[in-house]
Parts: structure tokens; C-alpha cells; sequence
């Protein structure tokens, strides 16, 4: 609607002061020029004192405990700001932690893997004169198993296979000799020792005395020079799983290896 | 000193200053018509209406110095007030609610002019049925006008705009009303 209404200072007024009739002929071409006739005109107008002459709608005050509450609200003070850390600040601090983890996981520690296998090769150099002299073994122990090979008090050899269990390399001789030598002669032993006499059946016994004696008994059957390498080997072998154990690490740095060794 | 005689904007510098009495007093000023005027802007919920009063009072309360105490503070208030009711009605056109309008109160009275109370009555509540259908800001324009009785300078601070944009949209609203509501033409004839 155009602002060229004949509404000089506040239009109610005017309005309320003239009816049709009264207005001049400039006033009616202006208020015509917007589509307002007569009948039109007295429309607005008695609307206009109707709304003179409204008498506000008695509204029920608000309650008396909202006043209570306000009057609380003002003795708690004025309104400190809270130090809400805003949430984009959340985001970056997760994102940079995140960030870093990533950095941790595919960065550094591939790194410090990669100098990993320096170690494990100077770990493992000695492990070709273990695994030669666990090479040798066999061949020693073969040739002398004739000479050396524990008779049983019936005279027969003890089978090849039960002693080259007890003296070859690798885990299970690691694991034998790991243990104390008490532990040594209580470890159970296979049905055909257990079942001989002699030598083995001391191992029935439960006292300790007997038990080294049996020990004593099992290593005296020895050969010497496999009695002699017996320390070094045990040495040799923990070496060599060190050596190993290095060695699988750094030879698969794949990300599970390297989660679970973290964890 | 009576708090009472002192003007609104006299008030508010004691708030700003914590004087919880000269907060009790505009209180008691004001509570009621902006009550009213909530109650015409928000489809006369009564307890919308409550709750956008506290939240209006709670800002005075905790950050009075929000109003430059050099202005007049009525039309503050109710710019305030008109912000808060825009508001809602954001809210609620995302929501999609519509609030059922409450019919004028029954008369429950008798007597002589029963008739013509009935019809301003009537009035009342057929103008303020059609006022729902008055989209902003010539509704707020209006109910500024004739239901608070504000000046039209006033308004044109509270709305931001020239006092002849404001006598337009009363002339607009005005002209639209008396358009929808002809059987009350004989209330004034």
C-alpha cells in the first residue's frame, strides 16, 4: 500500500473526525485511487471506533509464584558466563588426538620396526653356528650313538628316538633344559623309559635324593662332548629364541603385529 | 523515595545496580499487559504465555545492563517481547503445531447492557480469530496499536521502521479486518 493517504498525522484521527460526506474531493480521489468507496470507507471506520472504545479483556496476572522465582533469580546475581568450551573446540582436540594416534600407529612405530631387523640380523647372526652346531649334533650324536647310547639294566640301548628327543635342538630342548634340573628328572618320560629299569626307575622314586641321583645317573650316560655342550646349547638356544622372536617381529611388521604387541 | 513514582528507565538503573525492590516494581508495572500481549500473540496459551514472560523477566533480571537506560524502556520491553513471540512462532512452524484458539471467556453475569456486552464480547472474540489469520508484522503492528495502546513512534522503534510504514500496515490490517467481520458494522452505526 502506497504512503499517499490523506493520513497527515496519524490517520485513526482523521478517520474518526470524518465521515464520507465530509471529505473533500482530493481526500476521496486519493482514498478511491485505492479502491476504498464509500460503503467501504464506514467499514474502516466504524471498525476504527470500535477499536477507540475496546476495553481490554481482563487477563488473570501471572502467578504469584513466577513473581517468587523472578524475585530469586535476581538475588542469585547477574549472570556469569559459563566457560562452555565450545564444541568445535572438542572436534579439534578428538581430531588431533586422533591424528596423533594415526601418527603413532603408521608412522612411528613402522619406523622404530624398521630398525627392528638390524637387531634381529645381529640377533640372528650367531644362529647359524647354533643351528650348525645343532646340525652337528645329530651327526655326533649319530655317530657316537653306538658308544654312548645308555644301556637299559636289561642291556638293551634306549631306543635312538627317546634320546635324540631329550638332546636335539630347537624347543623342546630348550624347554628341557629351561627347567631346573630337579624339575628335569620329575618330567614324565615316555612309556618305553618309564617302563625300563635301572636308570629310569629311580625317577619312580618321589625323594629328591633320588631324583639327582637318576639325574646324575642320565647325564653320566652322556656322551662327553654333548655333556660339554649341553650349558652352551642351553645359552645357544635362549639366544636363539631371543634371536627369533626379534626376528619375527621385525620381519612382519604388518599393523596387527604391531596392535597386539602395544596391547 | 516511592519506587512507585519513578520512571521506568529510573527503574532499570536501580536494577542494573541490584536494587531487588526497584526489580519488584517494574514487575508489578509490567507483568500484566505483557502477560496480555502474549496472550494475544500466542494464540492465548496461557502457560506459553507465562513462559515467555519469565524468560523476559529473567533477562532483565540477570543482564539489565542489555538496555541502554538512555532509551525508553516500553518500547524495549516490548521489542523484547516481540522478538520472543517471533520465536515461537518459528518454532512452531517447524514444529507444525497448531495451537487451538481459546474461545472468549462465558458470561456468566446478567443484568442491563447484557446485550451490548455480549456483542463486545463477541467482538472481541471474532477480532481476535481473525487477527490469527493477519500474518507478521501487521499483526504485532496491530496488537501494539490497539490492544497495548502504544504510539505509533513507538511501534516504529519497535518494528525499526518509519512511522509511516507503521500507520500503512494499521491502514492495510485495519481495512482487511473490517473486511471480515461486517455483522459488527452496527455495533458504532
Amino acid at each position: 500500500m502506497k504512503n499517499t493517504l490523506p493520513f497527515p498525522d496519524g490517520f485513526e484521527q482523521w478517520m474518526l473526525e470524518k465521515t464520507w460526506e465530509q471529505l473533500n474531493s482530493e481526500e476521496r480521489r486519493l482514498l478511491e485511487d485505492e479502491g476504498i468507496d464509500a460503503i467501504e470507507y464506514a467499514s474502516i471506520r466504524s471498525m476504527l471506533m470500535e477499536l477507540q472504545q475496546l476495553e481490554s479483556e481482563p487477563i488473570a496476572p501471572p502467578s504469584d509464584t513466577l513473581r517468587e522465582k523472578l524475585l530469586e533469580a535476581f538475588d542469585q546475581g547477574p549472570q556469569r558466563e559459563r566457560k562452555i568450551i565450545p564444541i568445535g573446540v572438542w572436534i579439534g582436540a578428538l581430531a588431533t588426538a586422533a591424528a596423533a594416534l594415526f601418527a603413532l600407529f603408521f608412522w612411528v612405530l613402522p619406523g622404530a620396526e624398521k630398525g627392528a631387523p638390524e637387531v634381529a640380523i645381529r640377533q640372528k647372526s650367531p644362529e647359524p653356528s647354533v643351528q650348525s652346531s645343532a646340525a652337528q649334533q645329530p651327526s655326533a650324536q649319530t655317530e657316537q650313538t653306538p658308544v654312548n647310547q645308555p644301556l637299559n639294566p636289561v642291556g638293551e640301548r634306549v631306543p635312538a628316538s627317546v634320546e635324540q628327543e631329550e638332546s636335539k635342538g630347537g624347543m623342546m630342548d630348550l624347554q628341557a633344559n629351561d627347567a631346573p634340573q630337579e624339575d628335569l628328572a620329575r618330567q614324565p618320560r615316555p612309556a618305553a623309559q618309564s617302563s625300563d629299569a635301572g636308570v629310569f626307575s629311580t625317577e619312580s622314586n618321589s625323594d629328591m635324593g633320588s631324583k639327582a641321583e637318576s639325574f646324575s645317573t642320565v647325564t653320566s650316560t652322556m656322551a662327553p662332548d654333548v655333556k660339554s655342550s649341553g650349558l652352551a646349547d642351553l645359552q645357544k638356544d635362549q639366544a636363539e629364541q631371543a634371536g627369533r622372536v626379534n626376528t619375527s617381529l621385525g620381519a612382519n611388521p604388518n599393523l596387527l603385529s604391531v596392535l597386539v604387541t602395544i596391547y | 523515595m516511592m519506587l512507585h513514582t519513578l520512571s521506568d528507565e529510573q527503574l532499570m538503573e536501580r536494577i542494573i545496580n541490584r536494587d531487588k525492590q526497584a526489580f519488584a516494581t517494574l514487575y508489578d508495572r509490567y507483568s500484566s499487559r505483557l502477560m496480555g500481549y502474549f496472550m494475544k500473540m500466542l494464540w492465548n496459551n496461557r502457560e506459553l504465555s507465562e513462559d515467555l514472560l519469565q524468560e523476559l523477566f529473567l533477562k532483565i533480571a540477570r543482564q539489565p545492563e542489555l538496555f541502554d537506560t538512555t532509551r525508553s524502556f516500553k518500547p524495549w520491553v516490548y521489542t523484547v517481547a516481540n522478538n520472543l513471540c517471533k520465536m515461537e512462532y518459528r518454532k512452531n512452524s517447524t514444529r507444525g503445531i497448531k495451537v487451538a484458539l481459546d474461545n472468549a471467556p462465558e458470561l456468566r453475569d446478567s443484568g442491563p447492557g447484557i446485550t451490548e456486552r455480549i456483542d463486545k464480547r463477541a467482538f472481541l472474540s471474532k477480532l481476535k480469530e481473525v487477527l490469527e489469520t493477519i500474518k507478521e508484522p501487521h499483526k504485532s503492528t496491530f496488537t501494539l496499536r490497539y490492544f497495548e495502546e502504544l504510539s505509533l513512534k513507538e511501534i516504529s522503534e519497535i518494528h525499526q521502521v518509519s512511522e509511516g510504514t507503521v500507520k500503512s500496515r494499521l491502514f492495510y490490517t485495519l481495512r482487511k479486518i473490517a473486511a471480515k467481520l461486517p455483522q459488527f458494522q452496527h455495533l458504532t452505526t
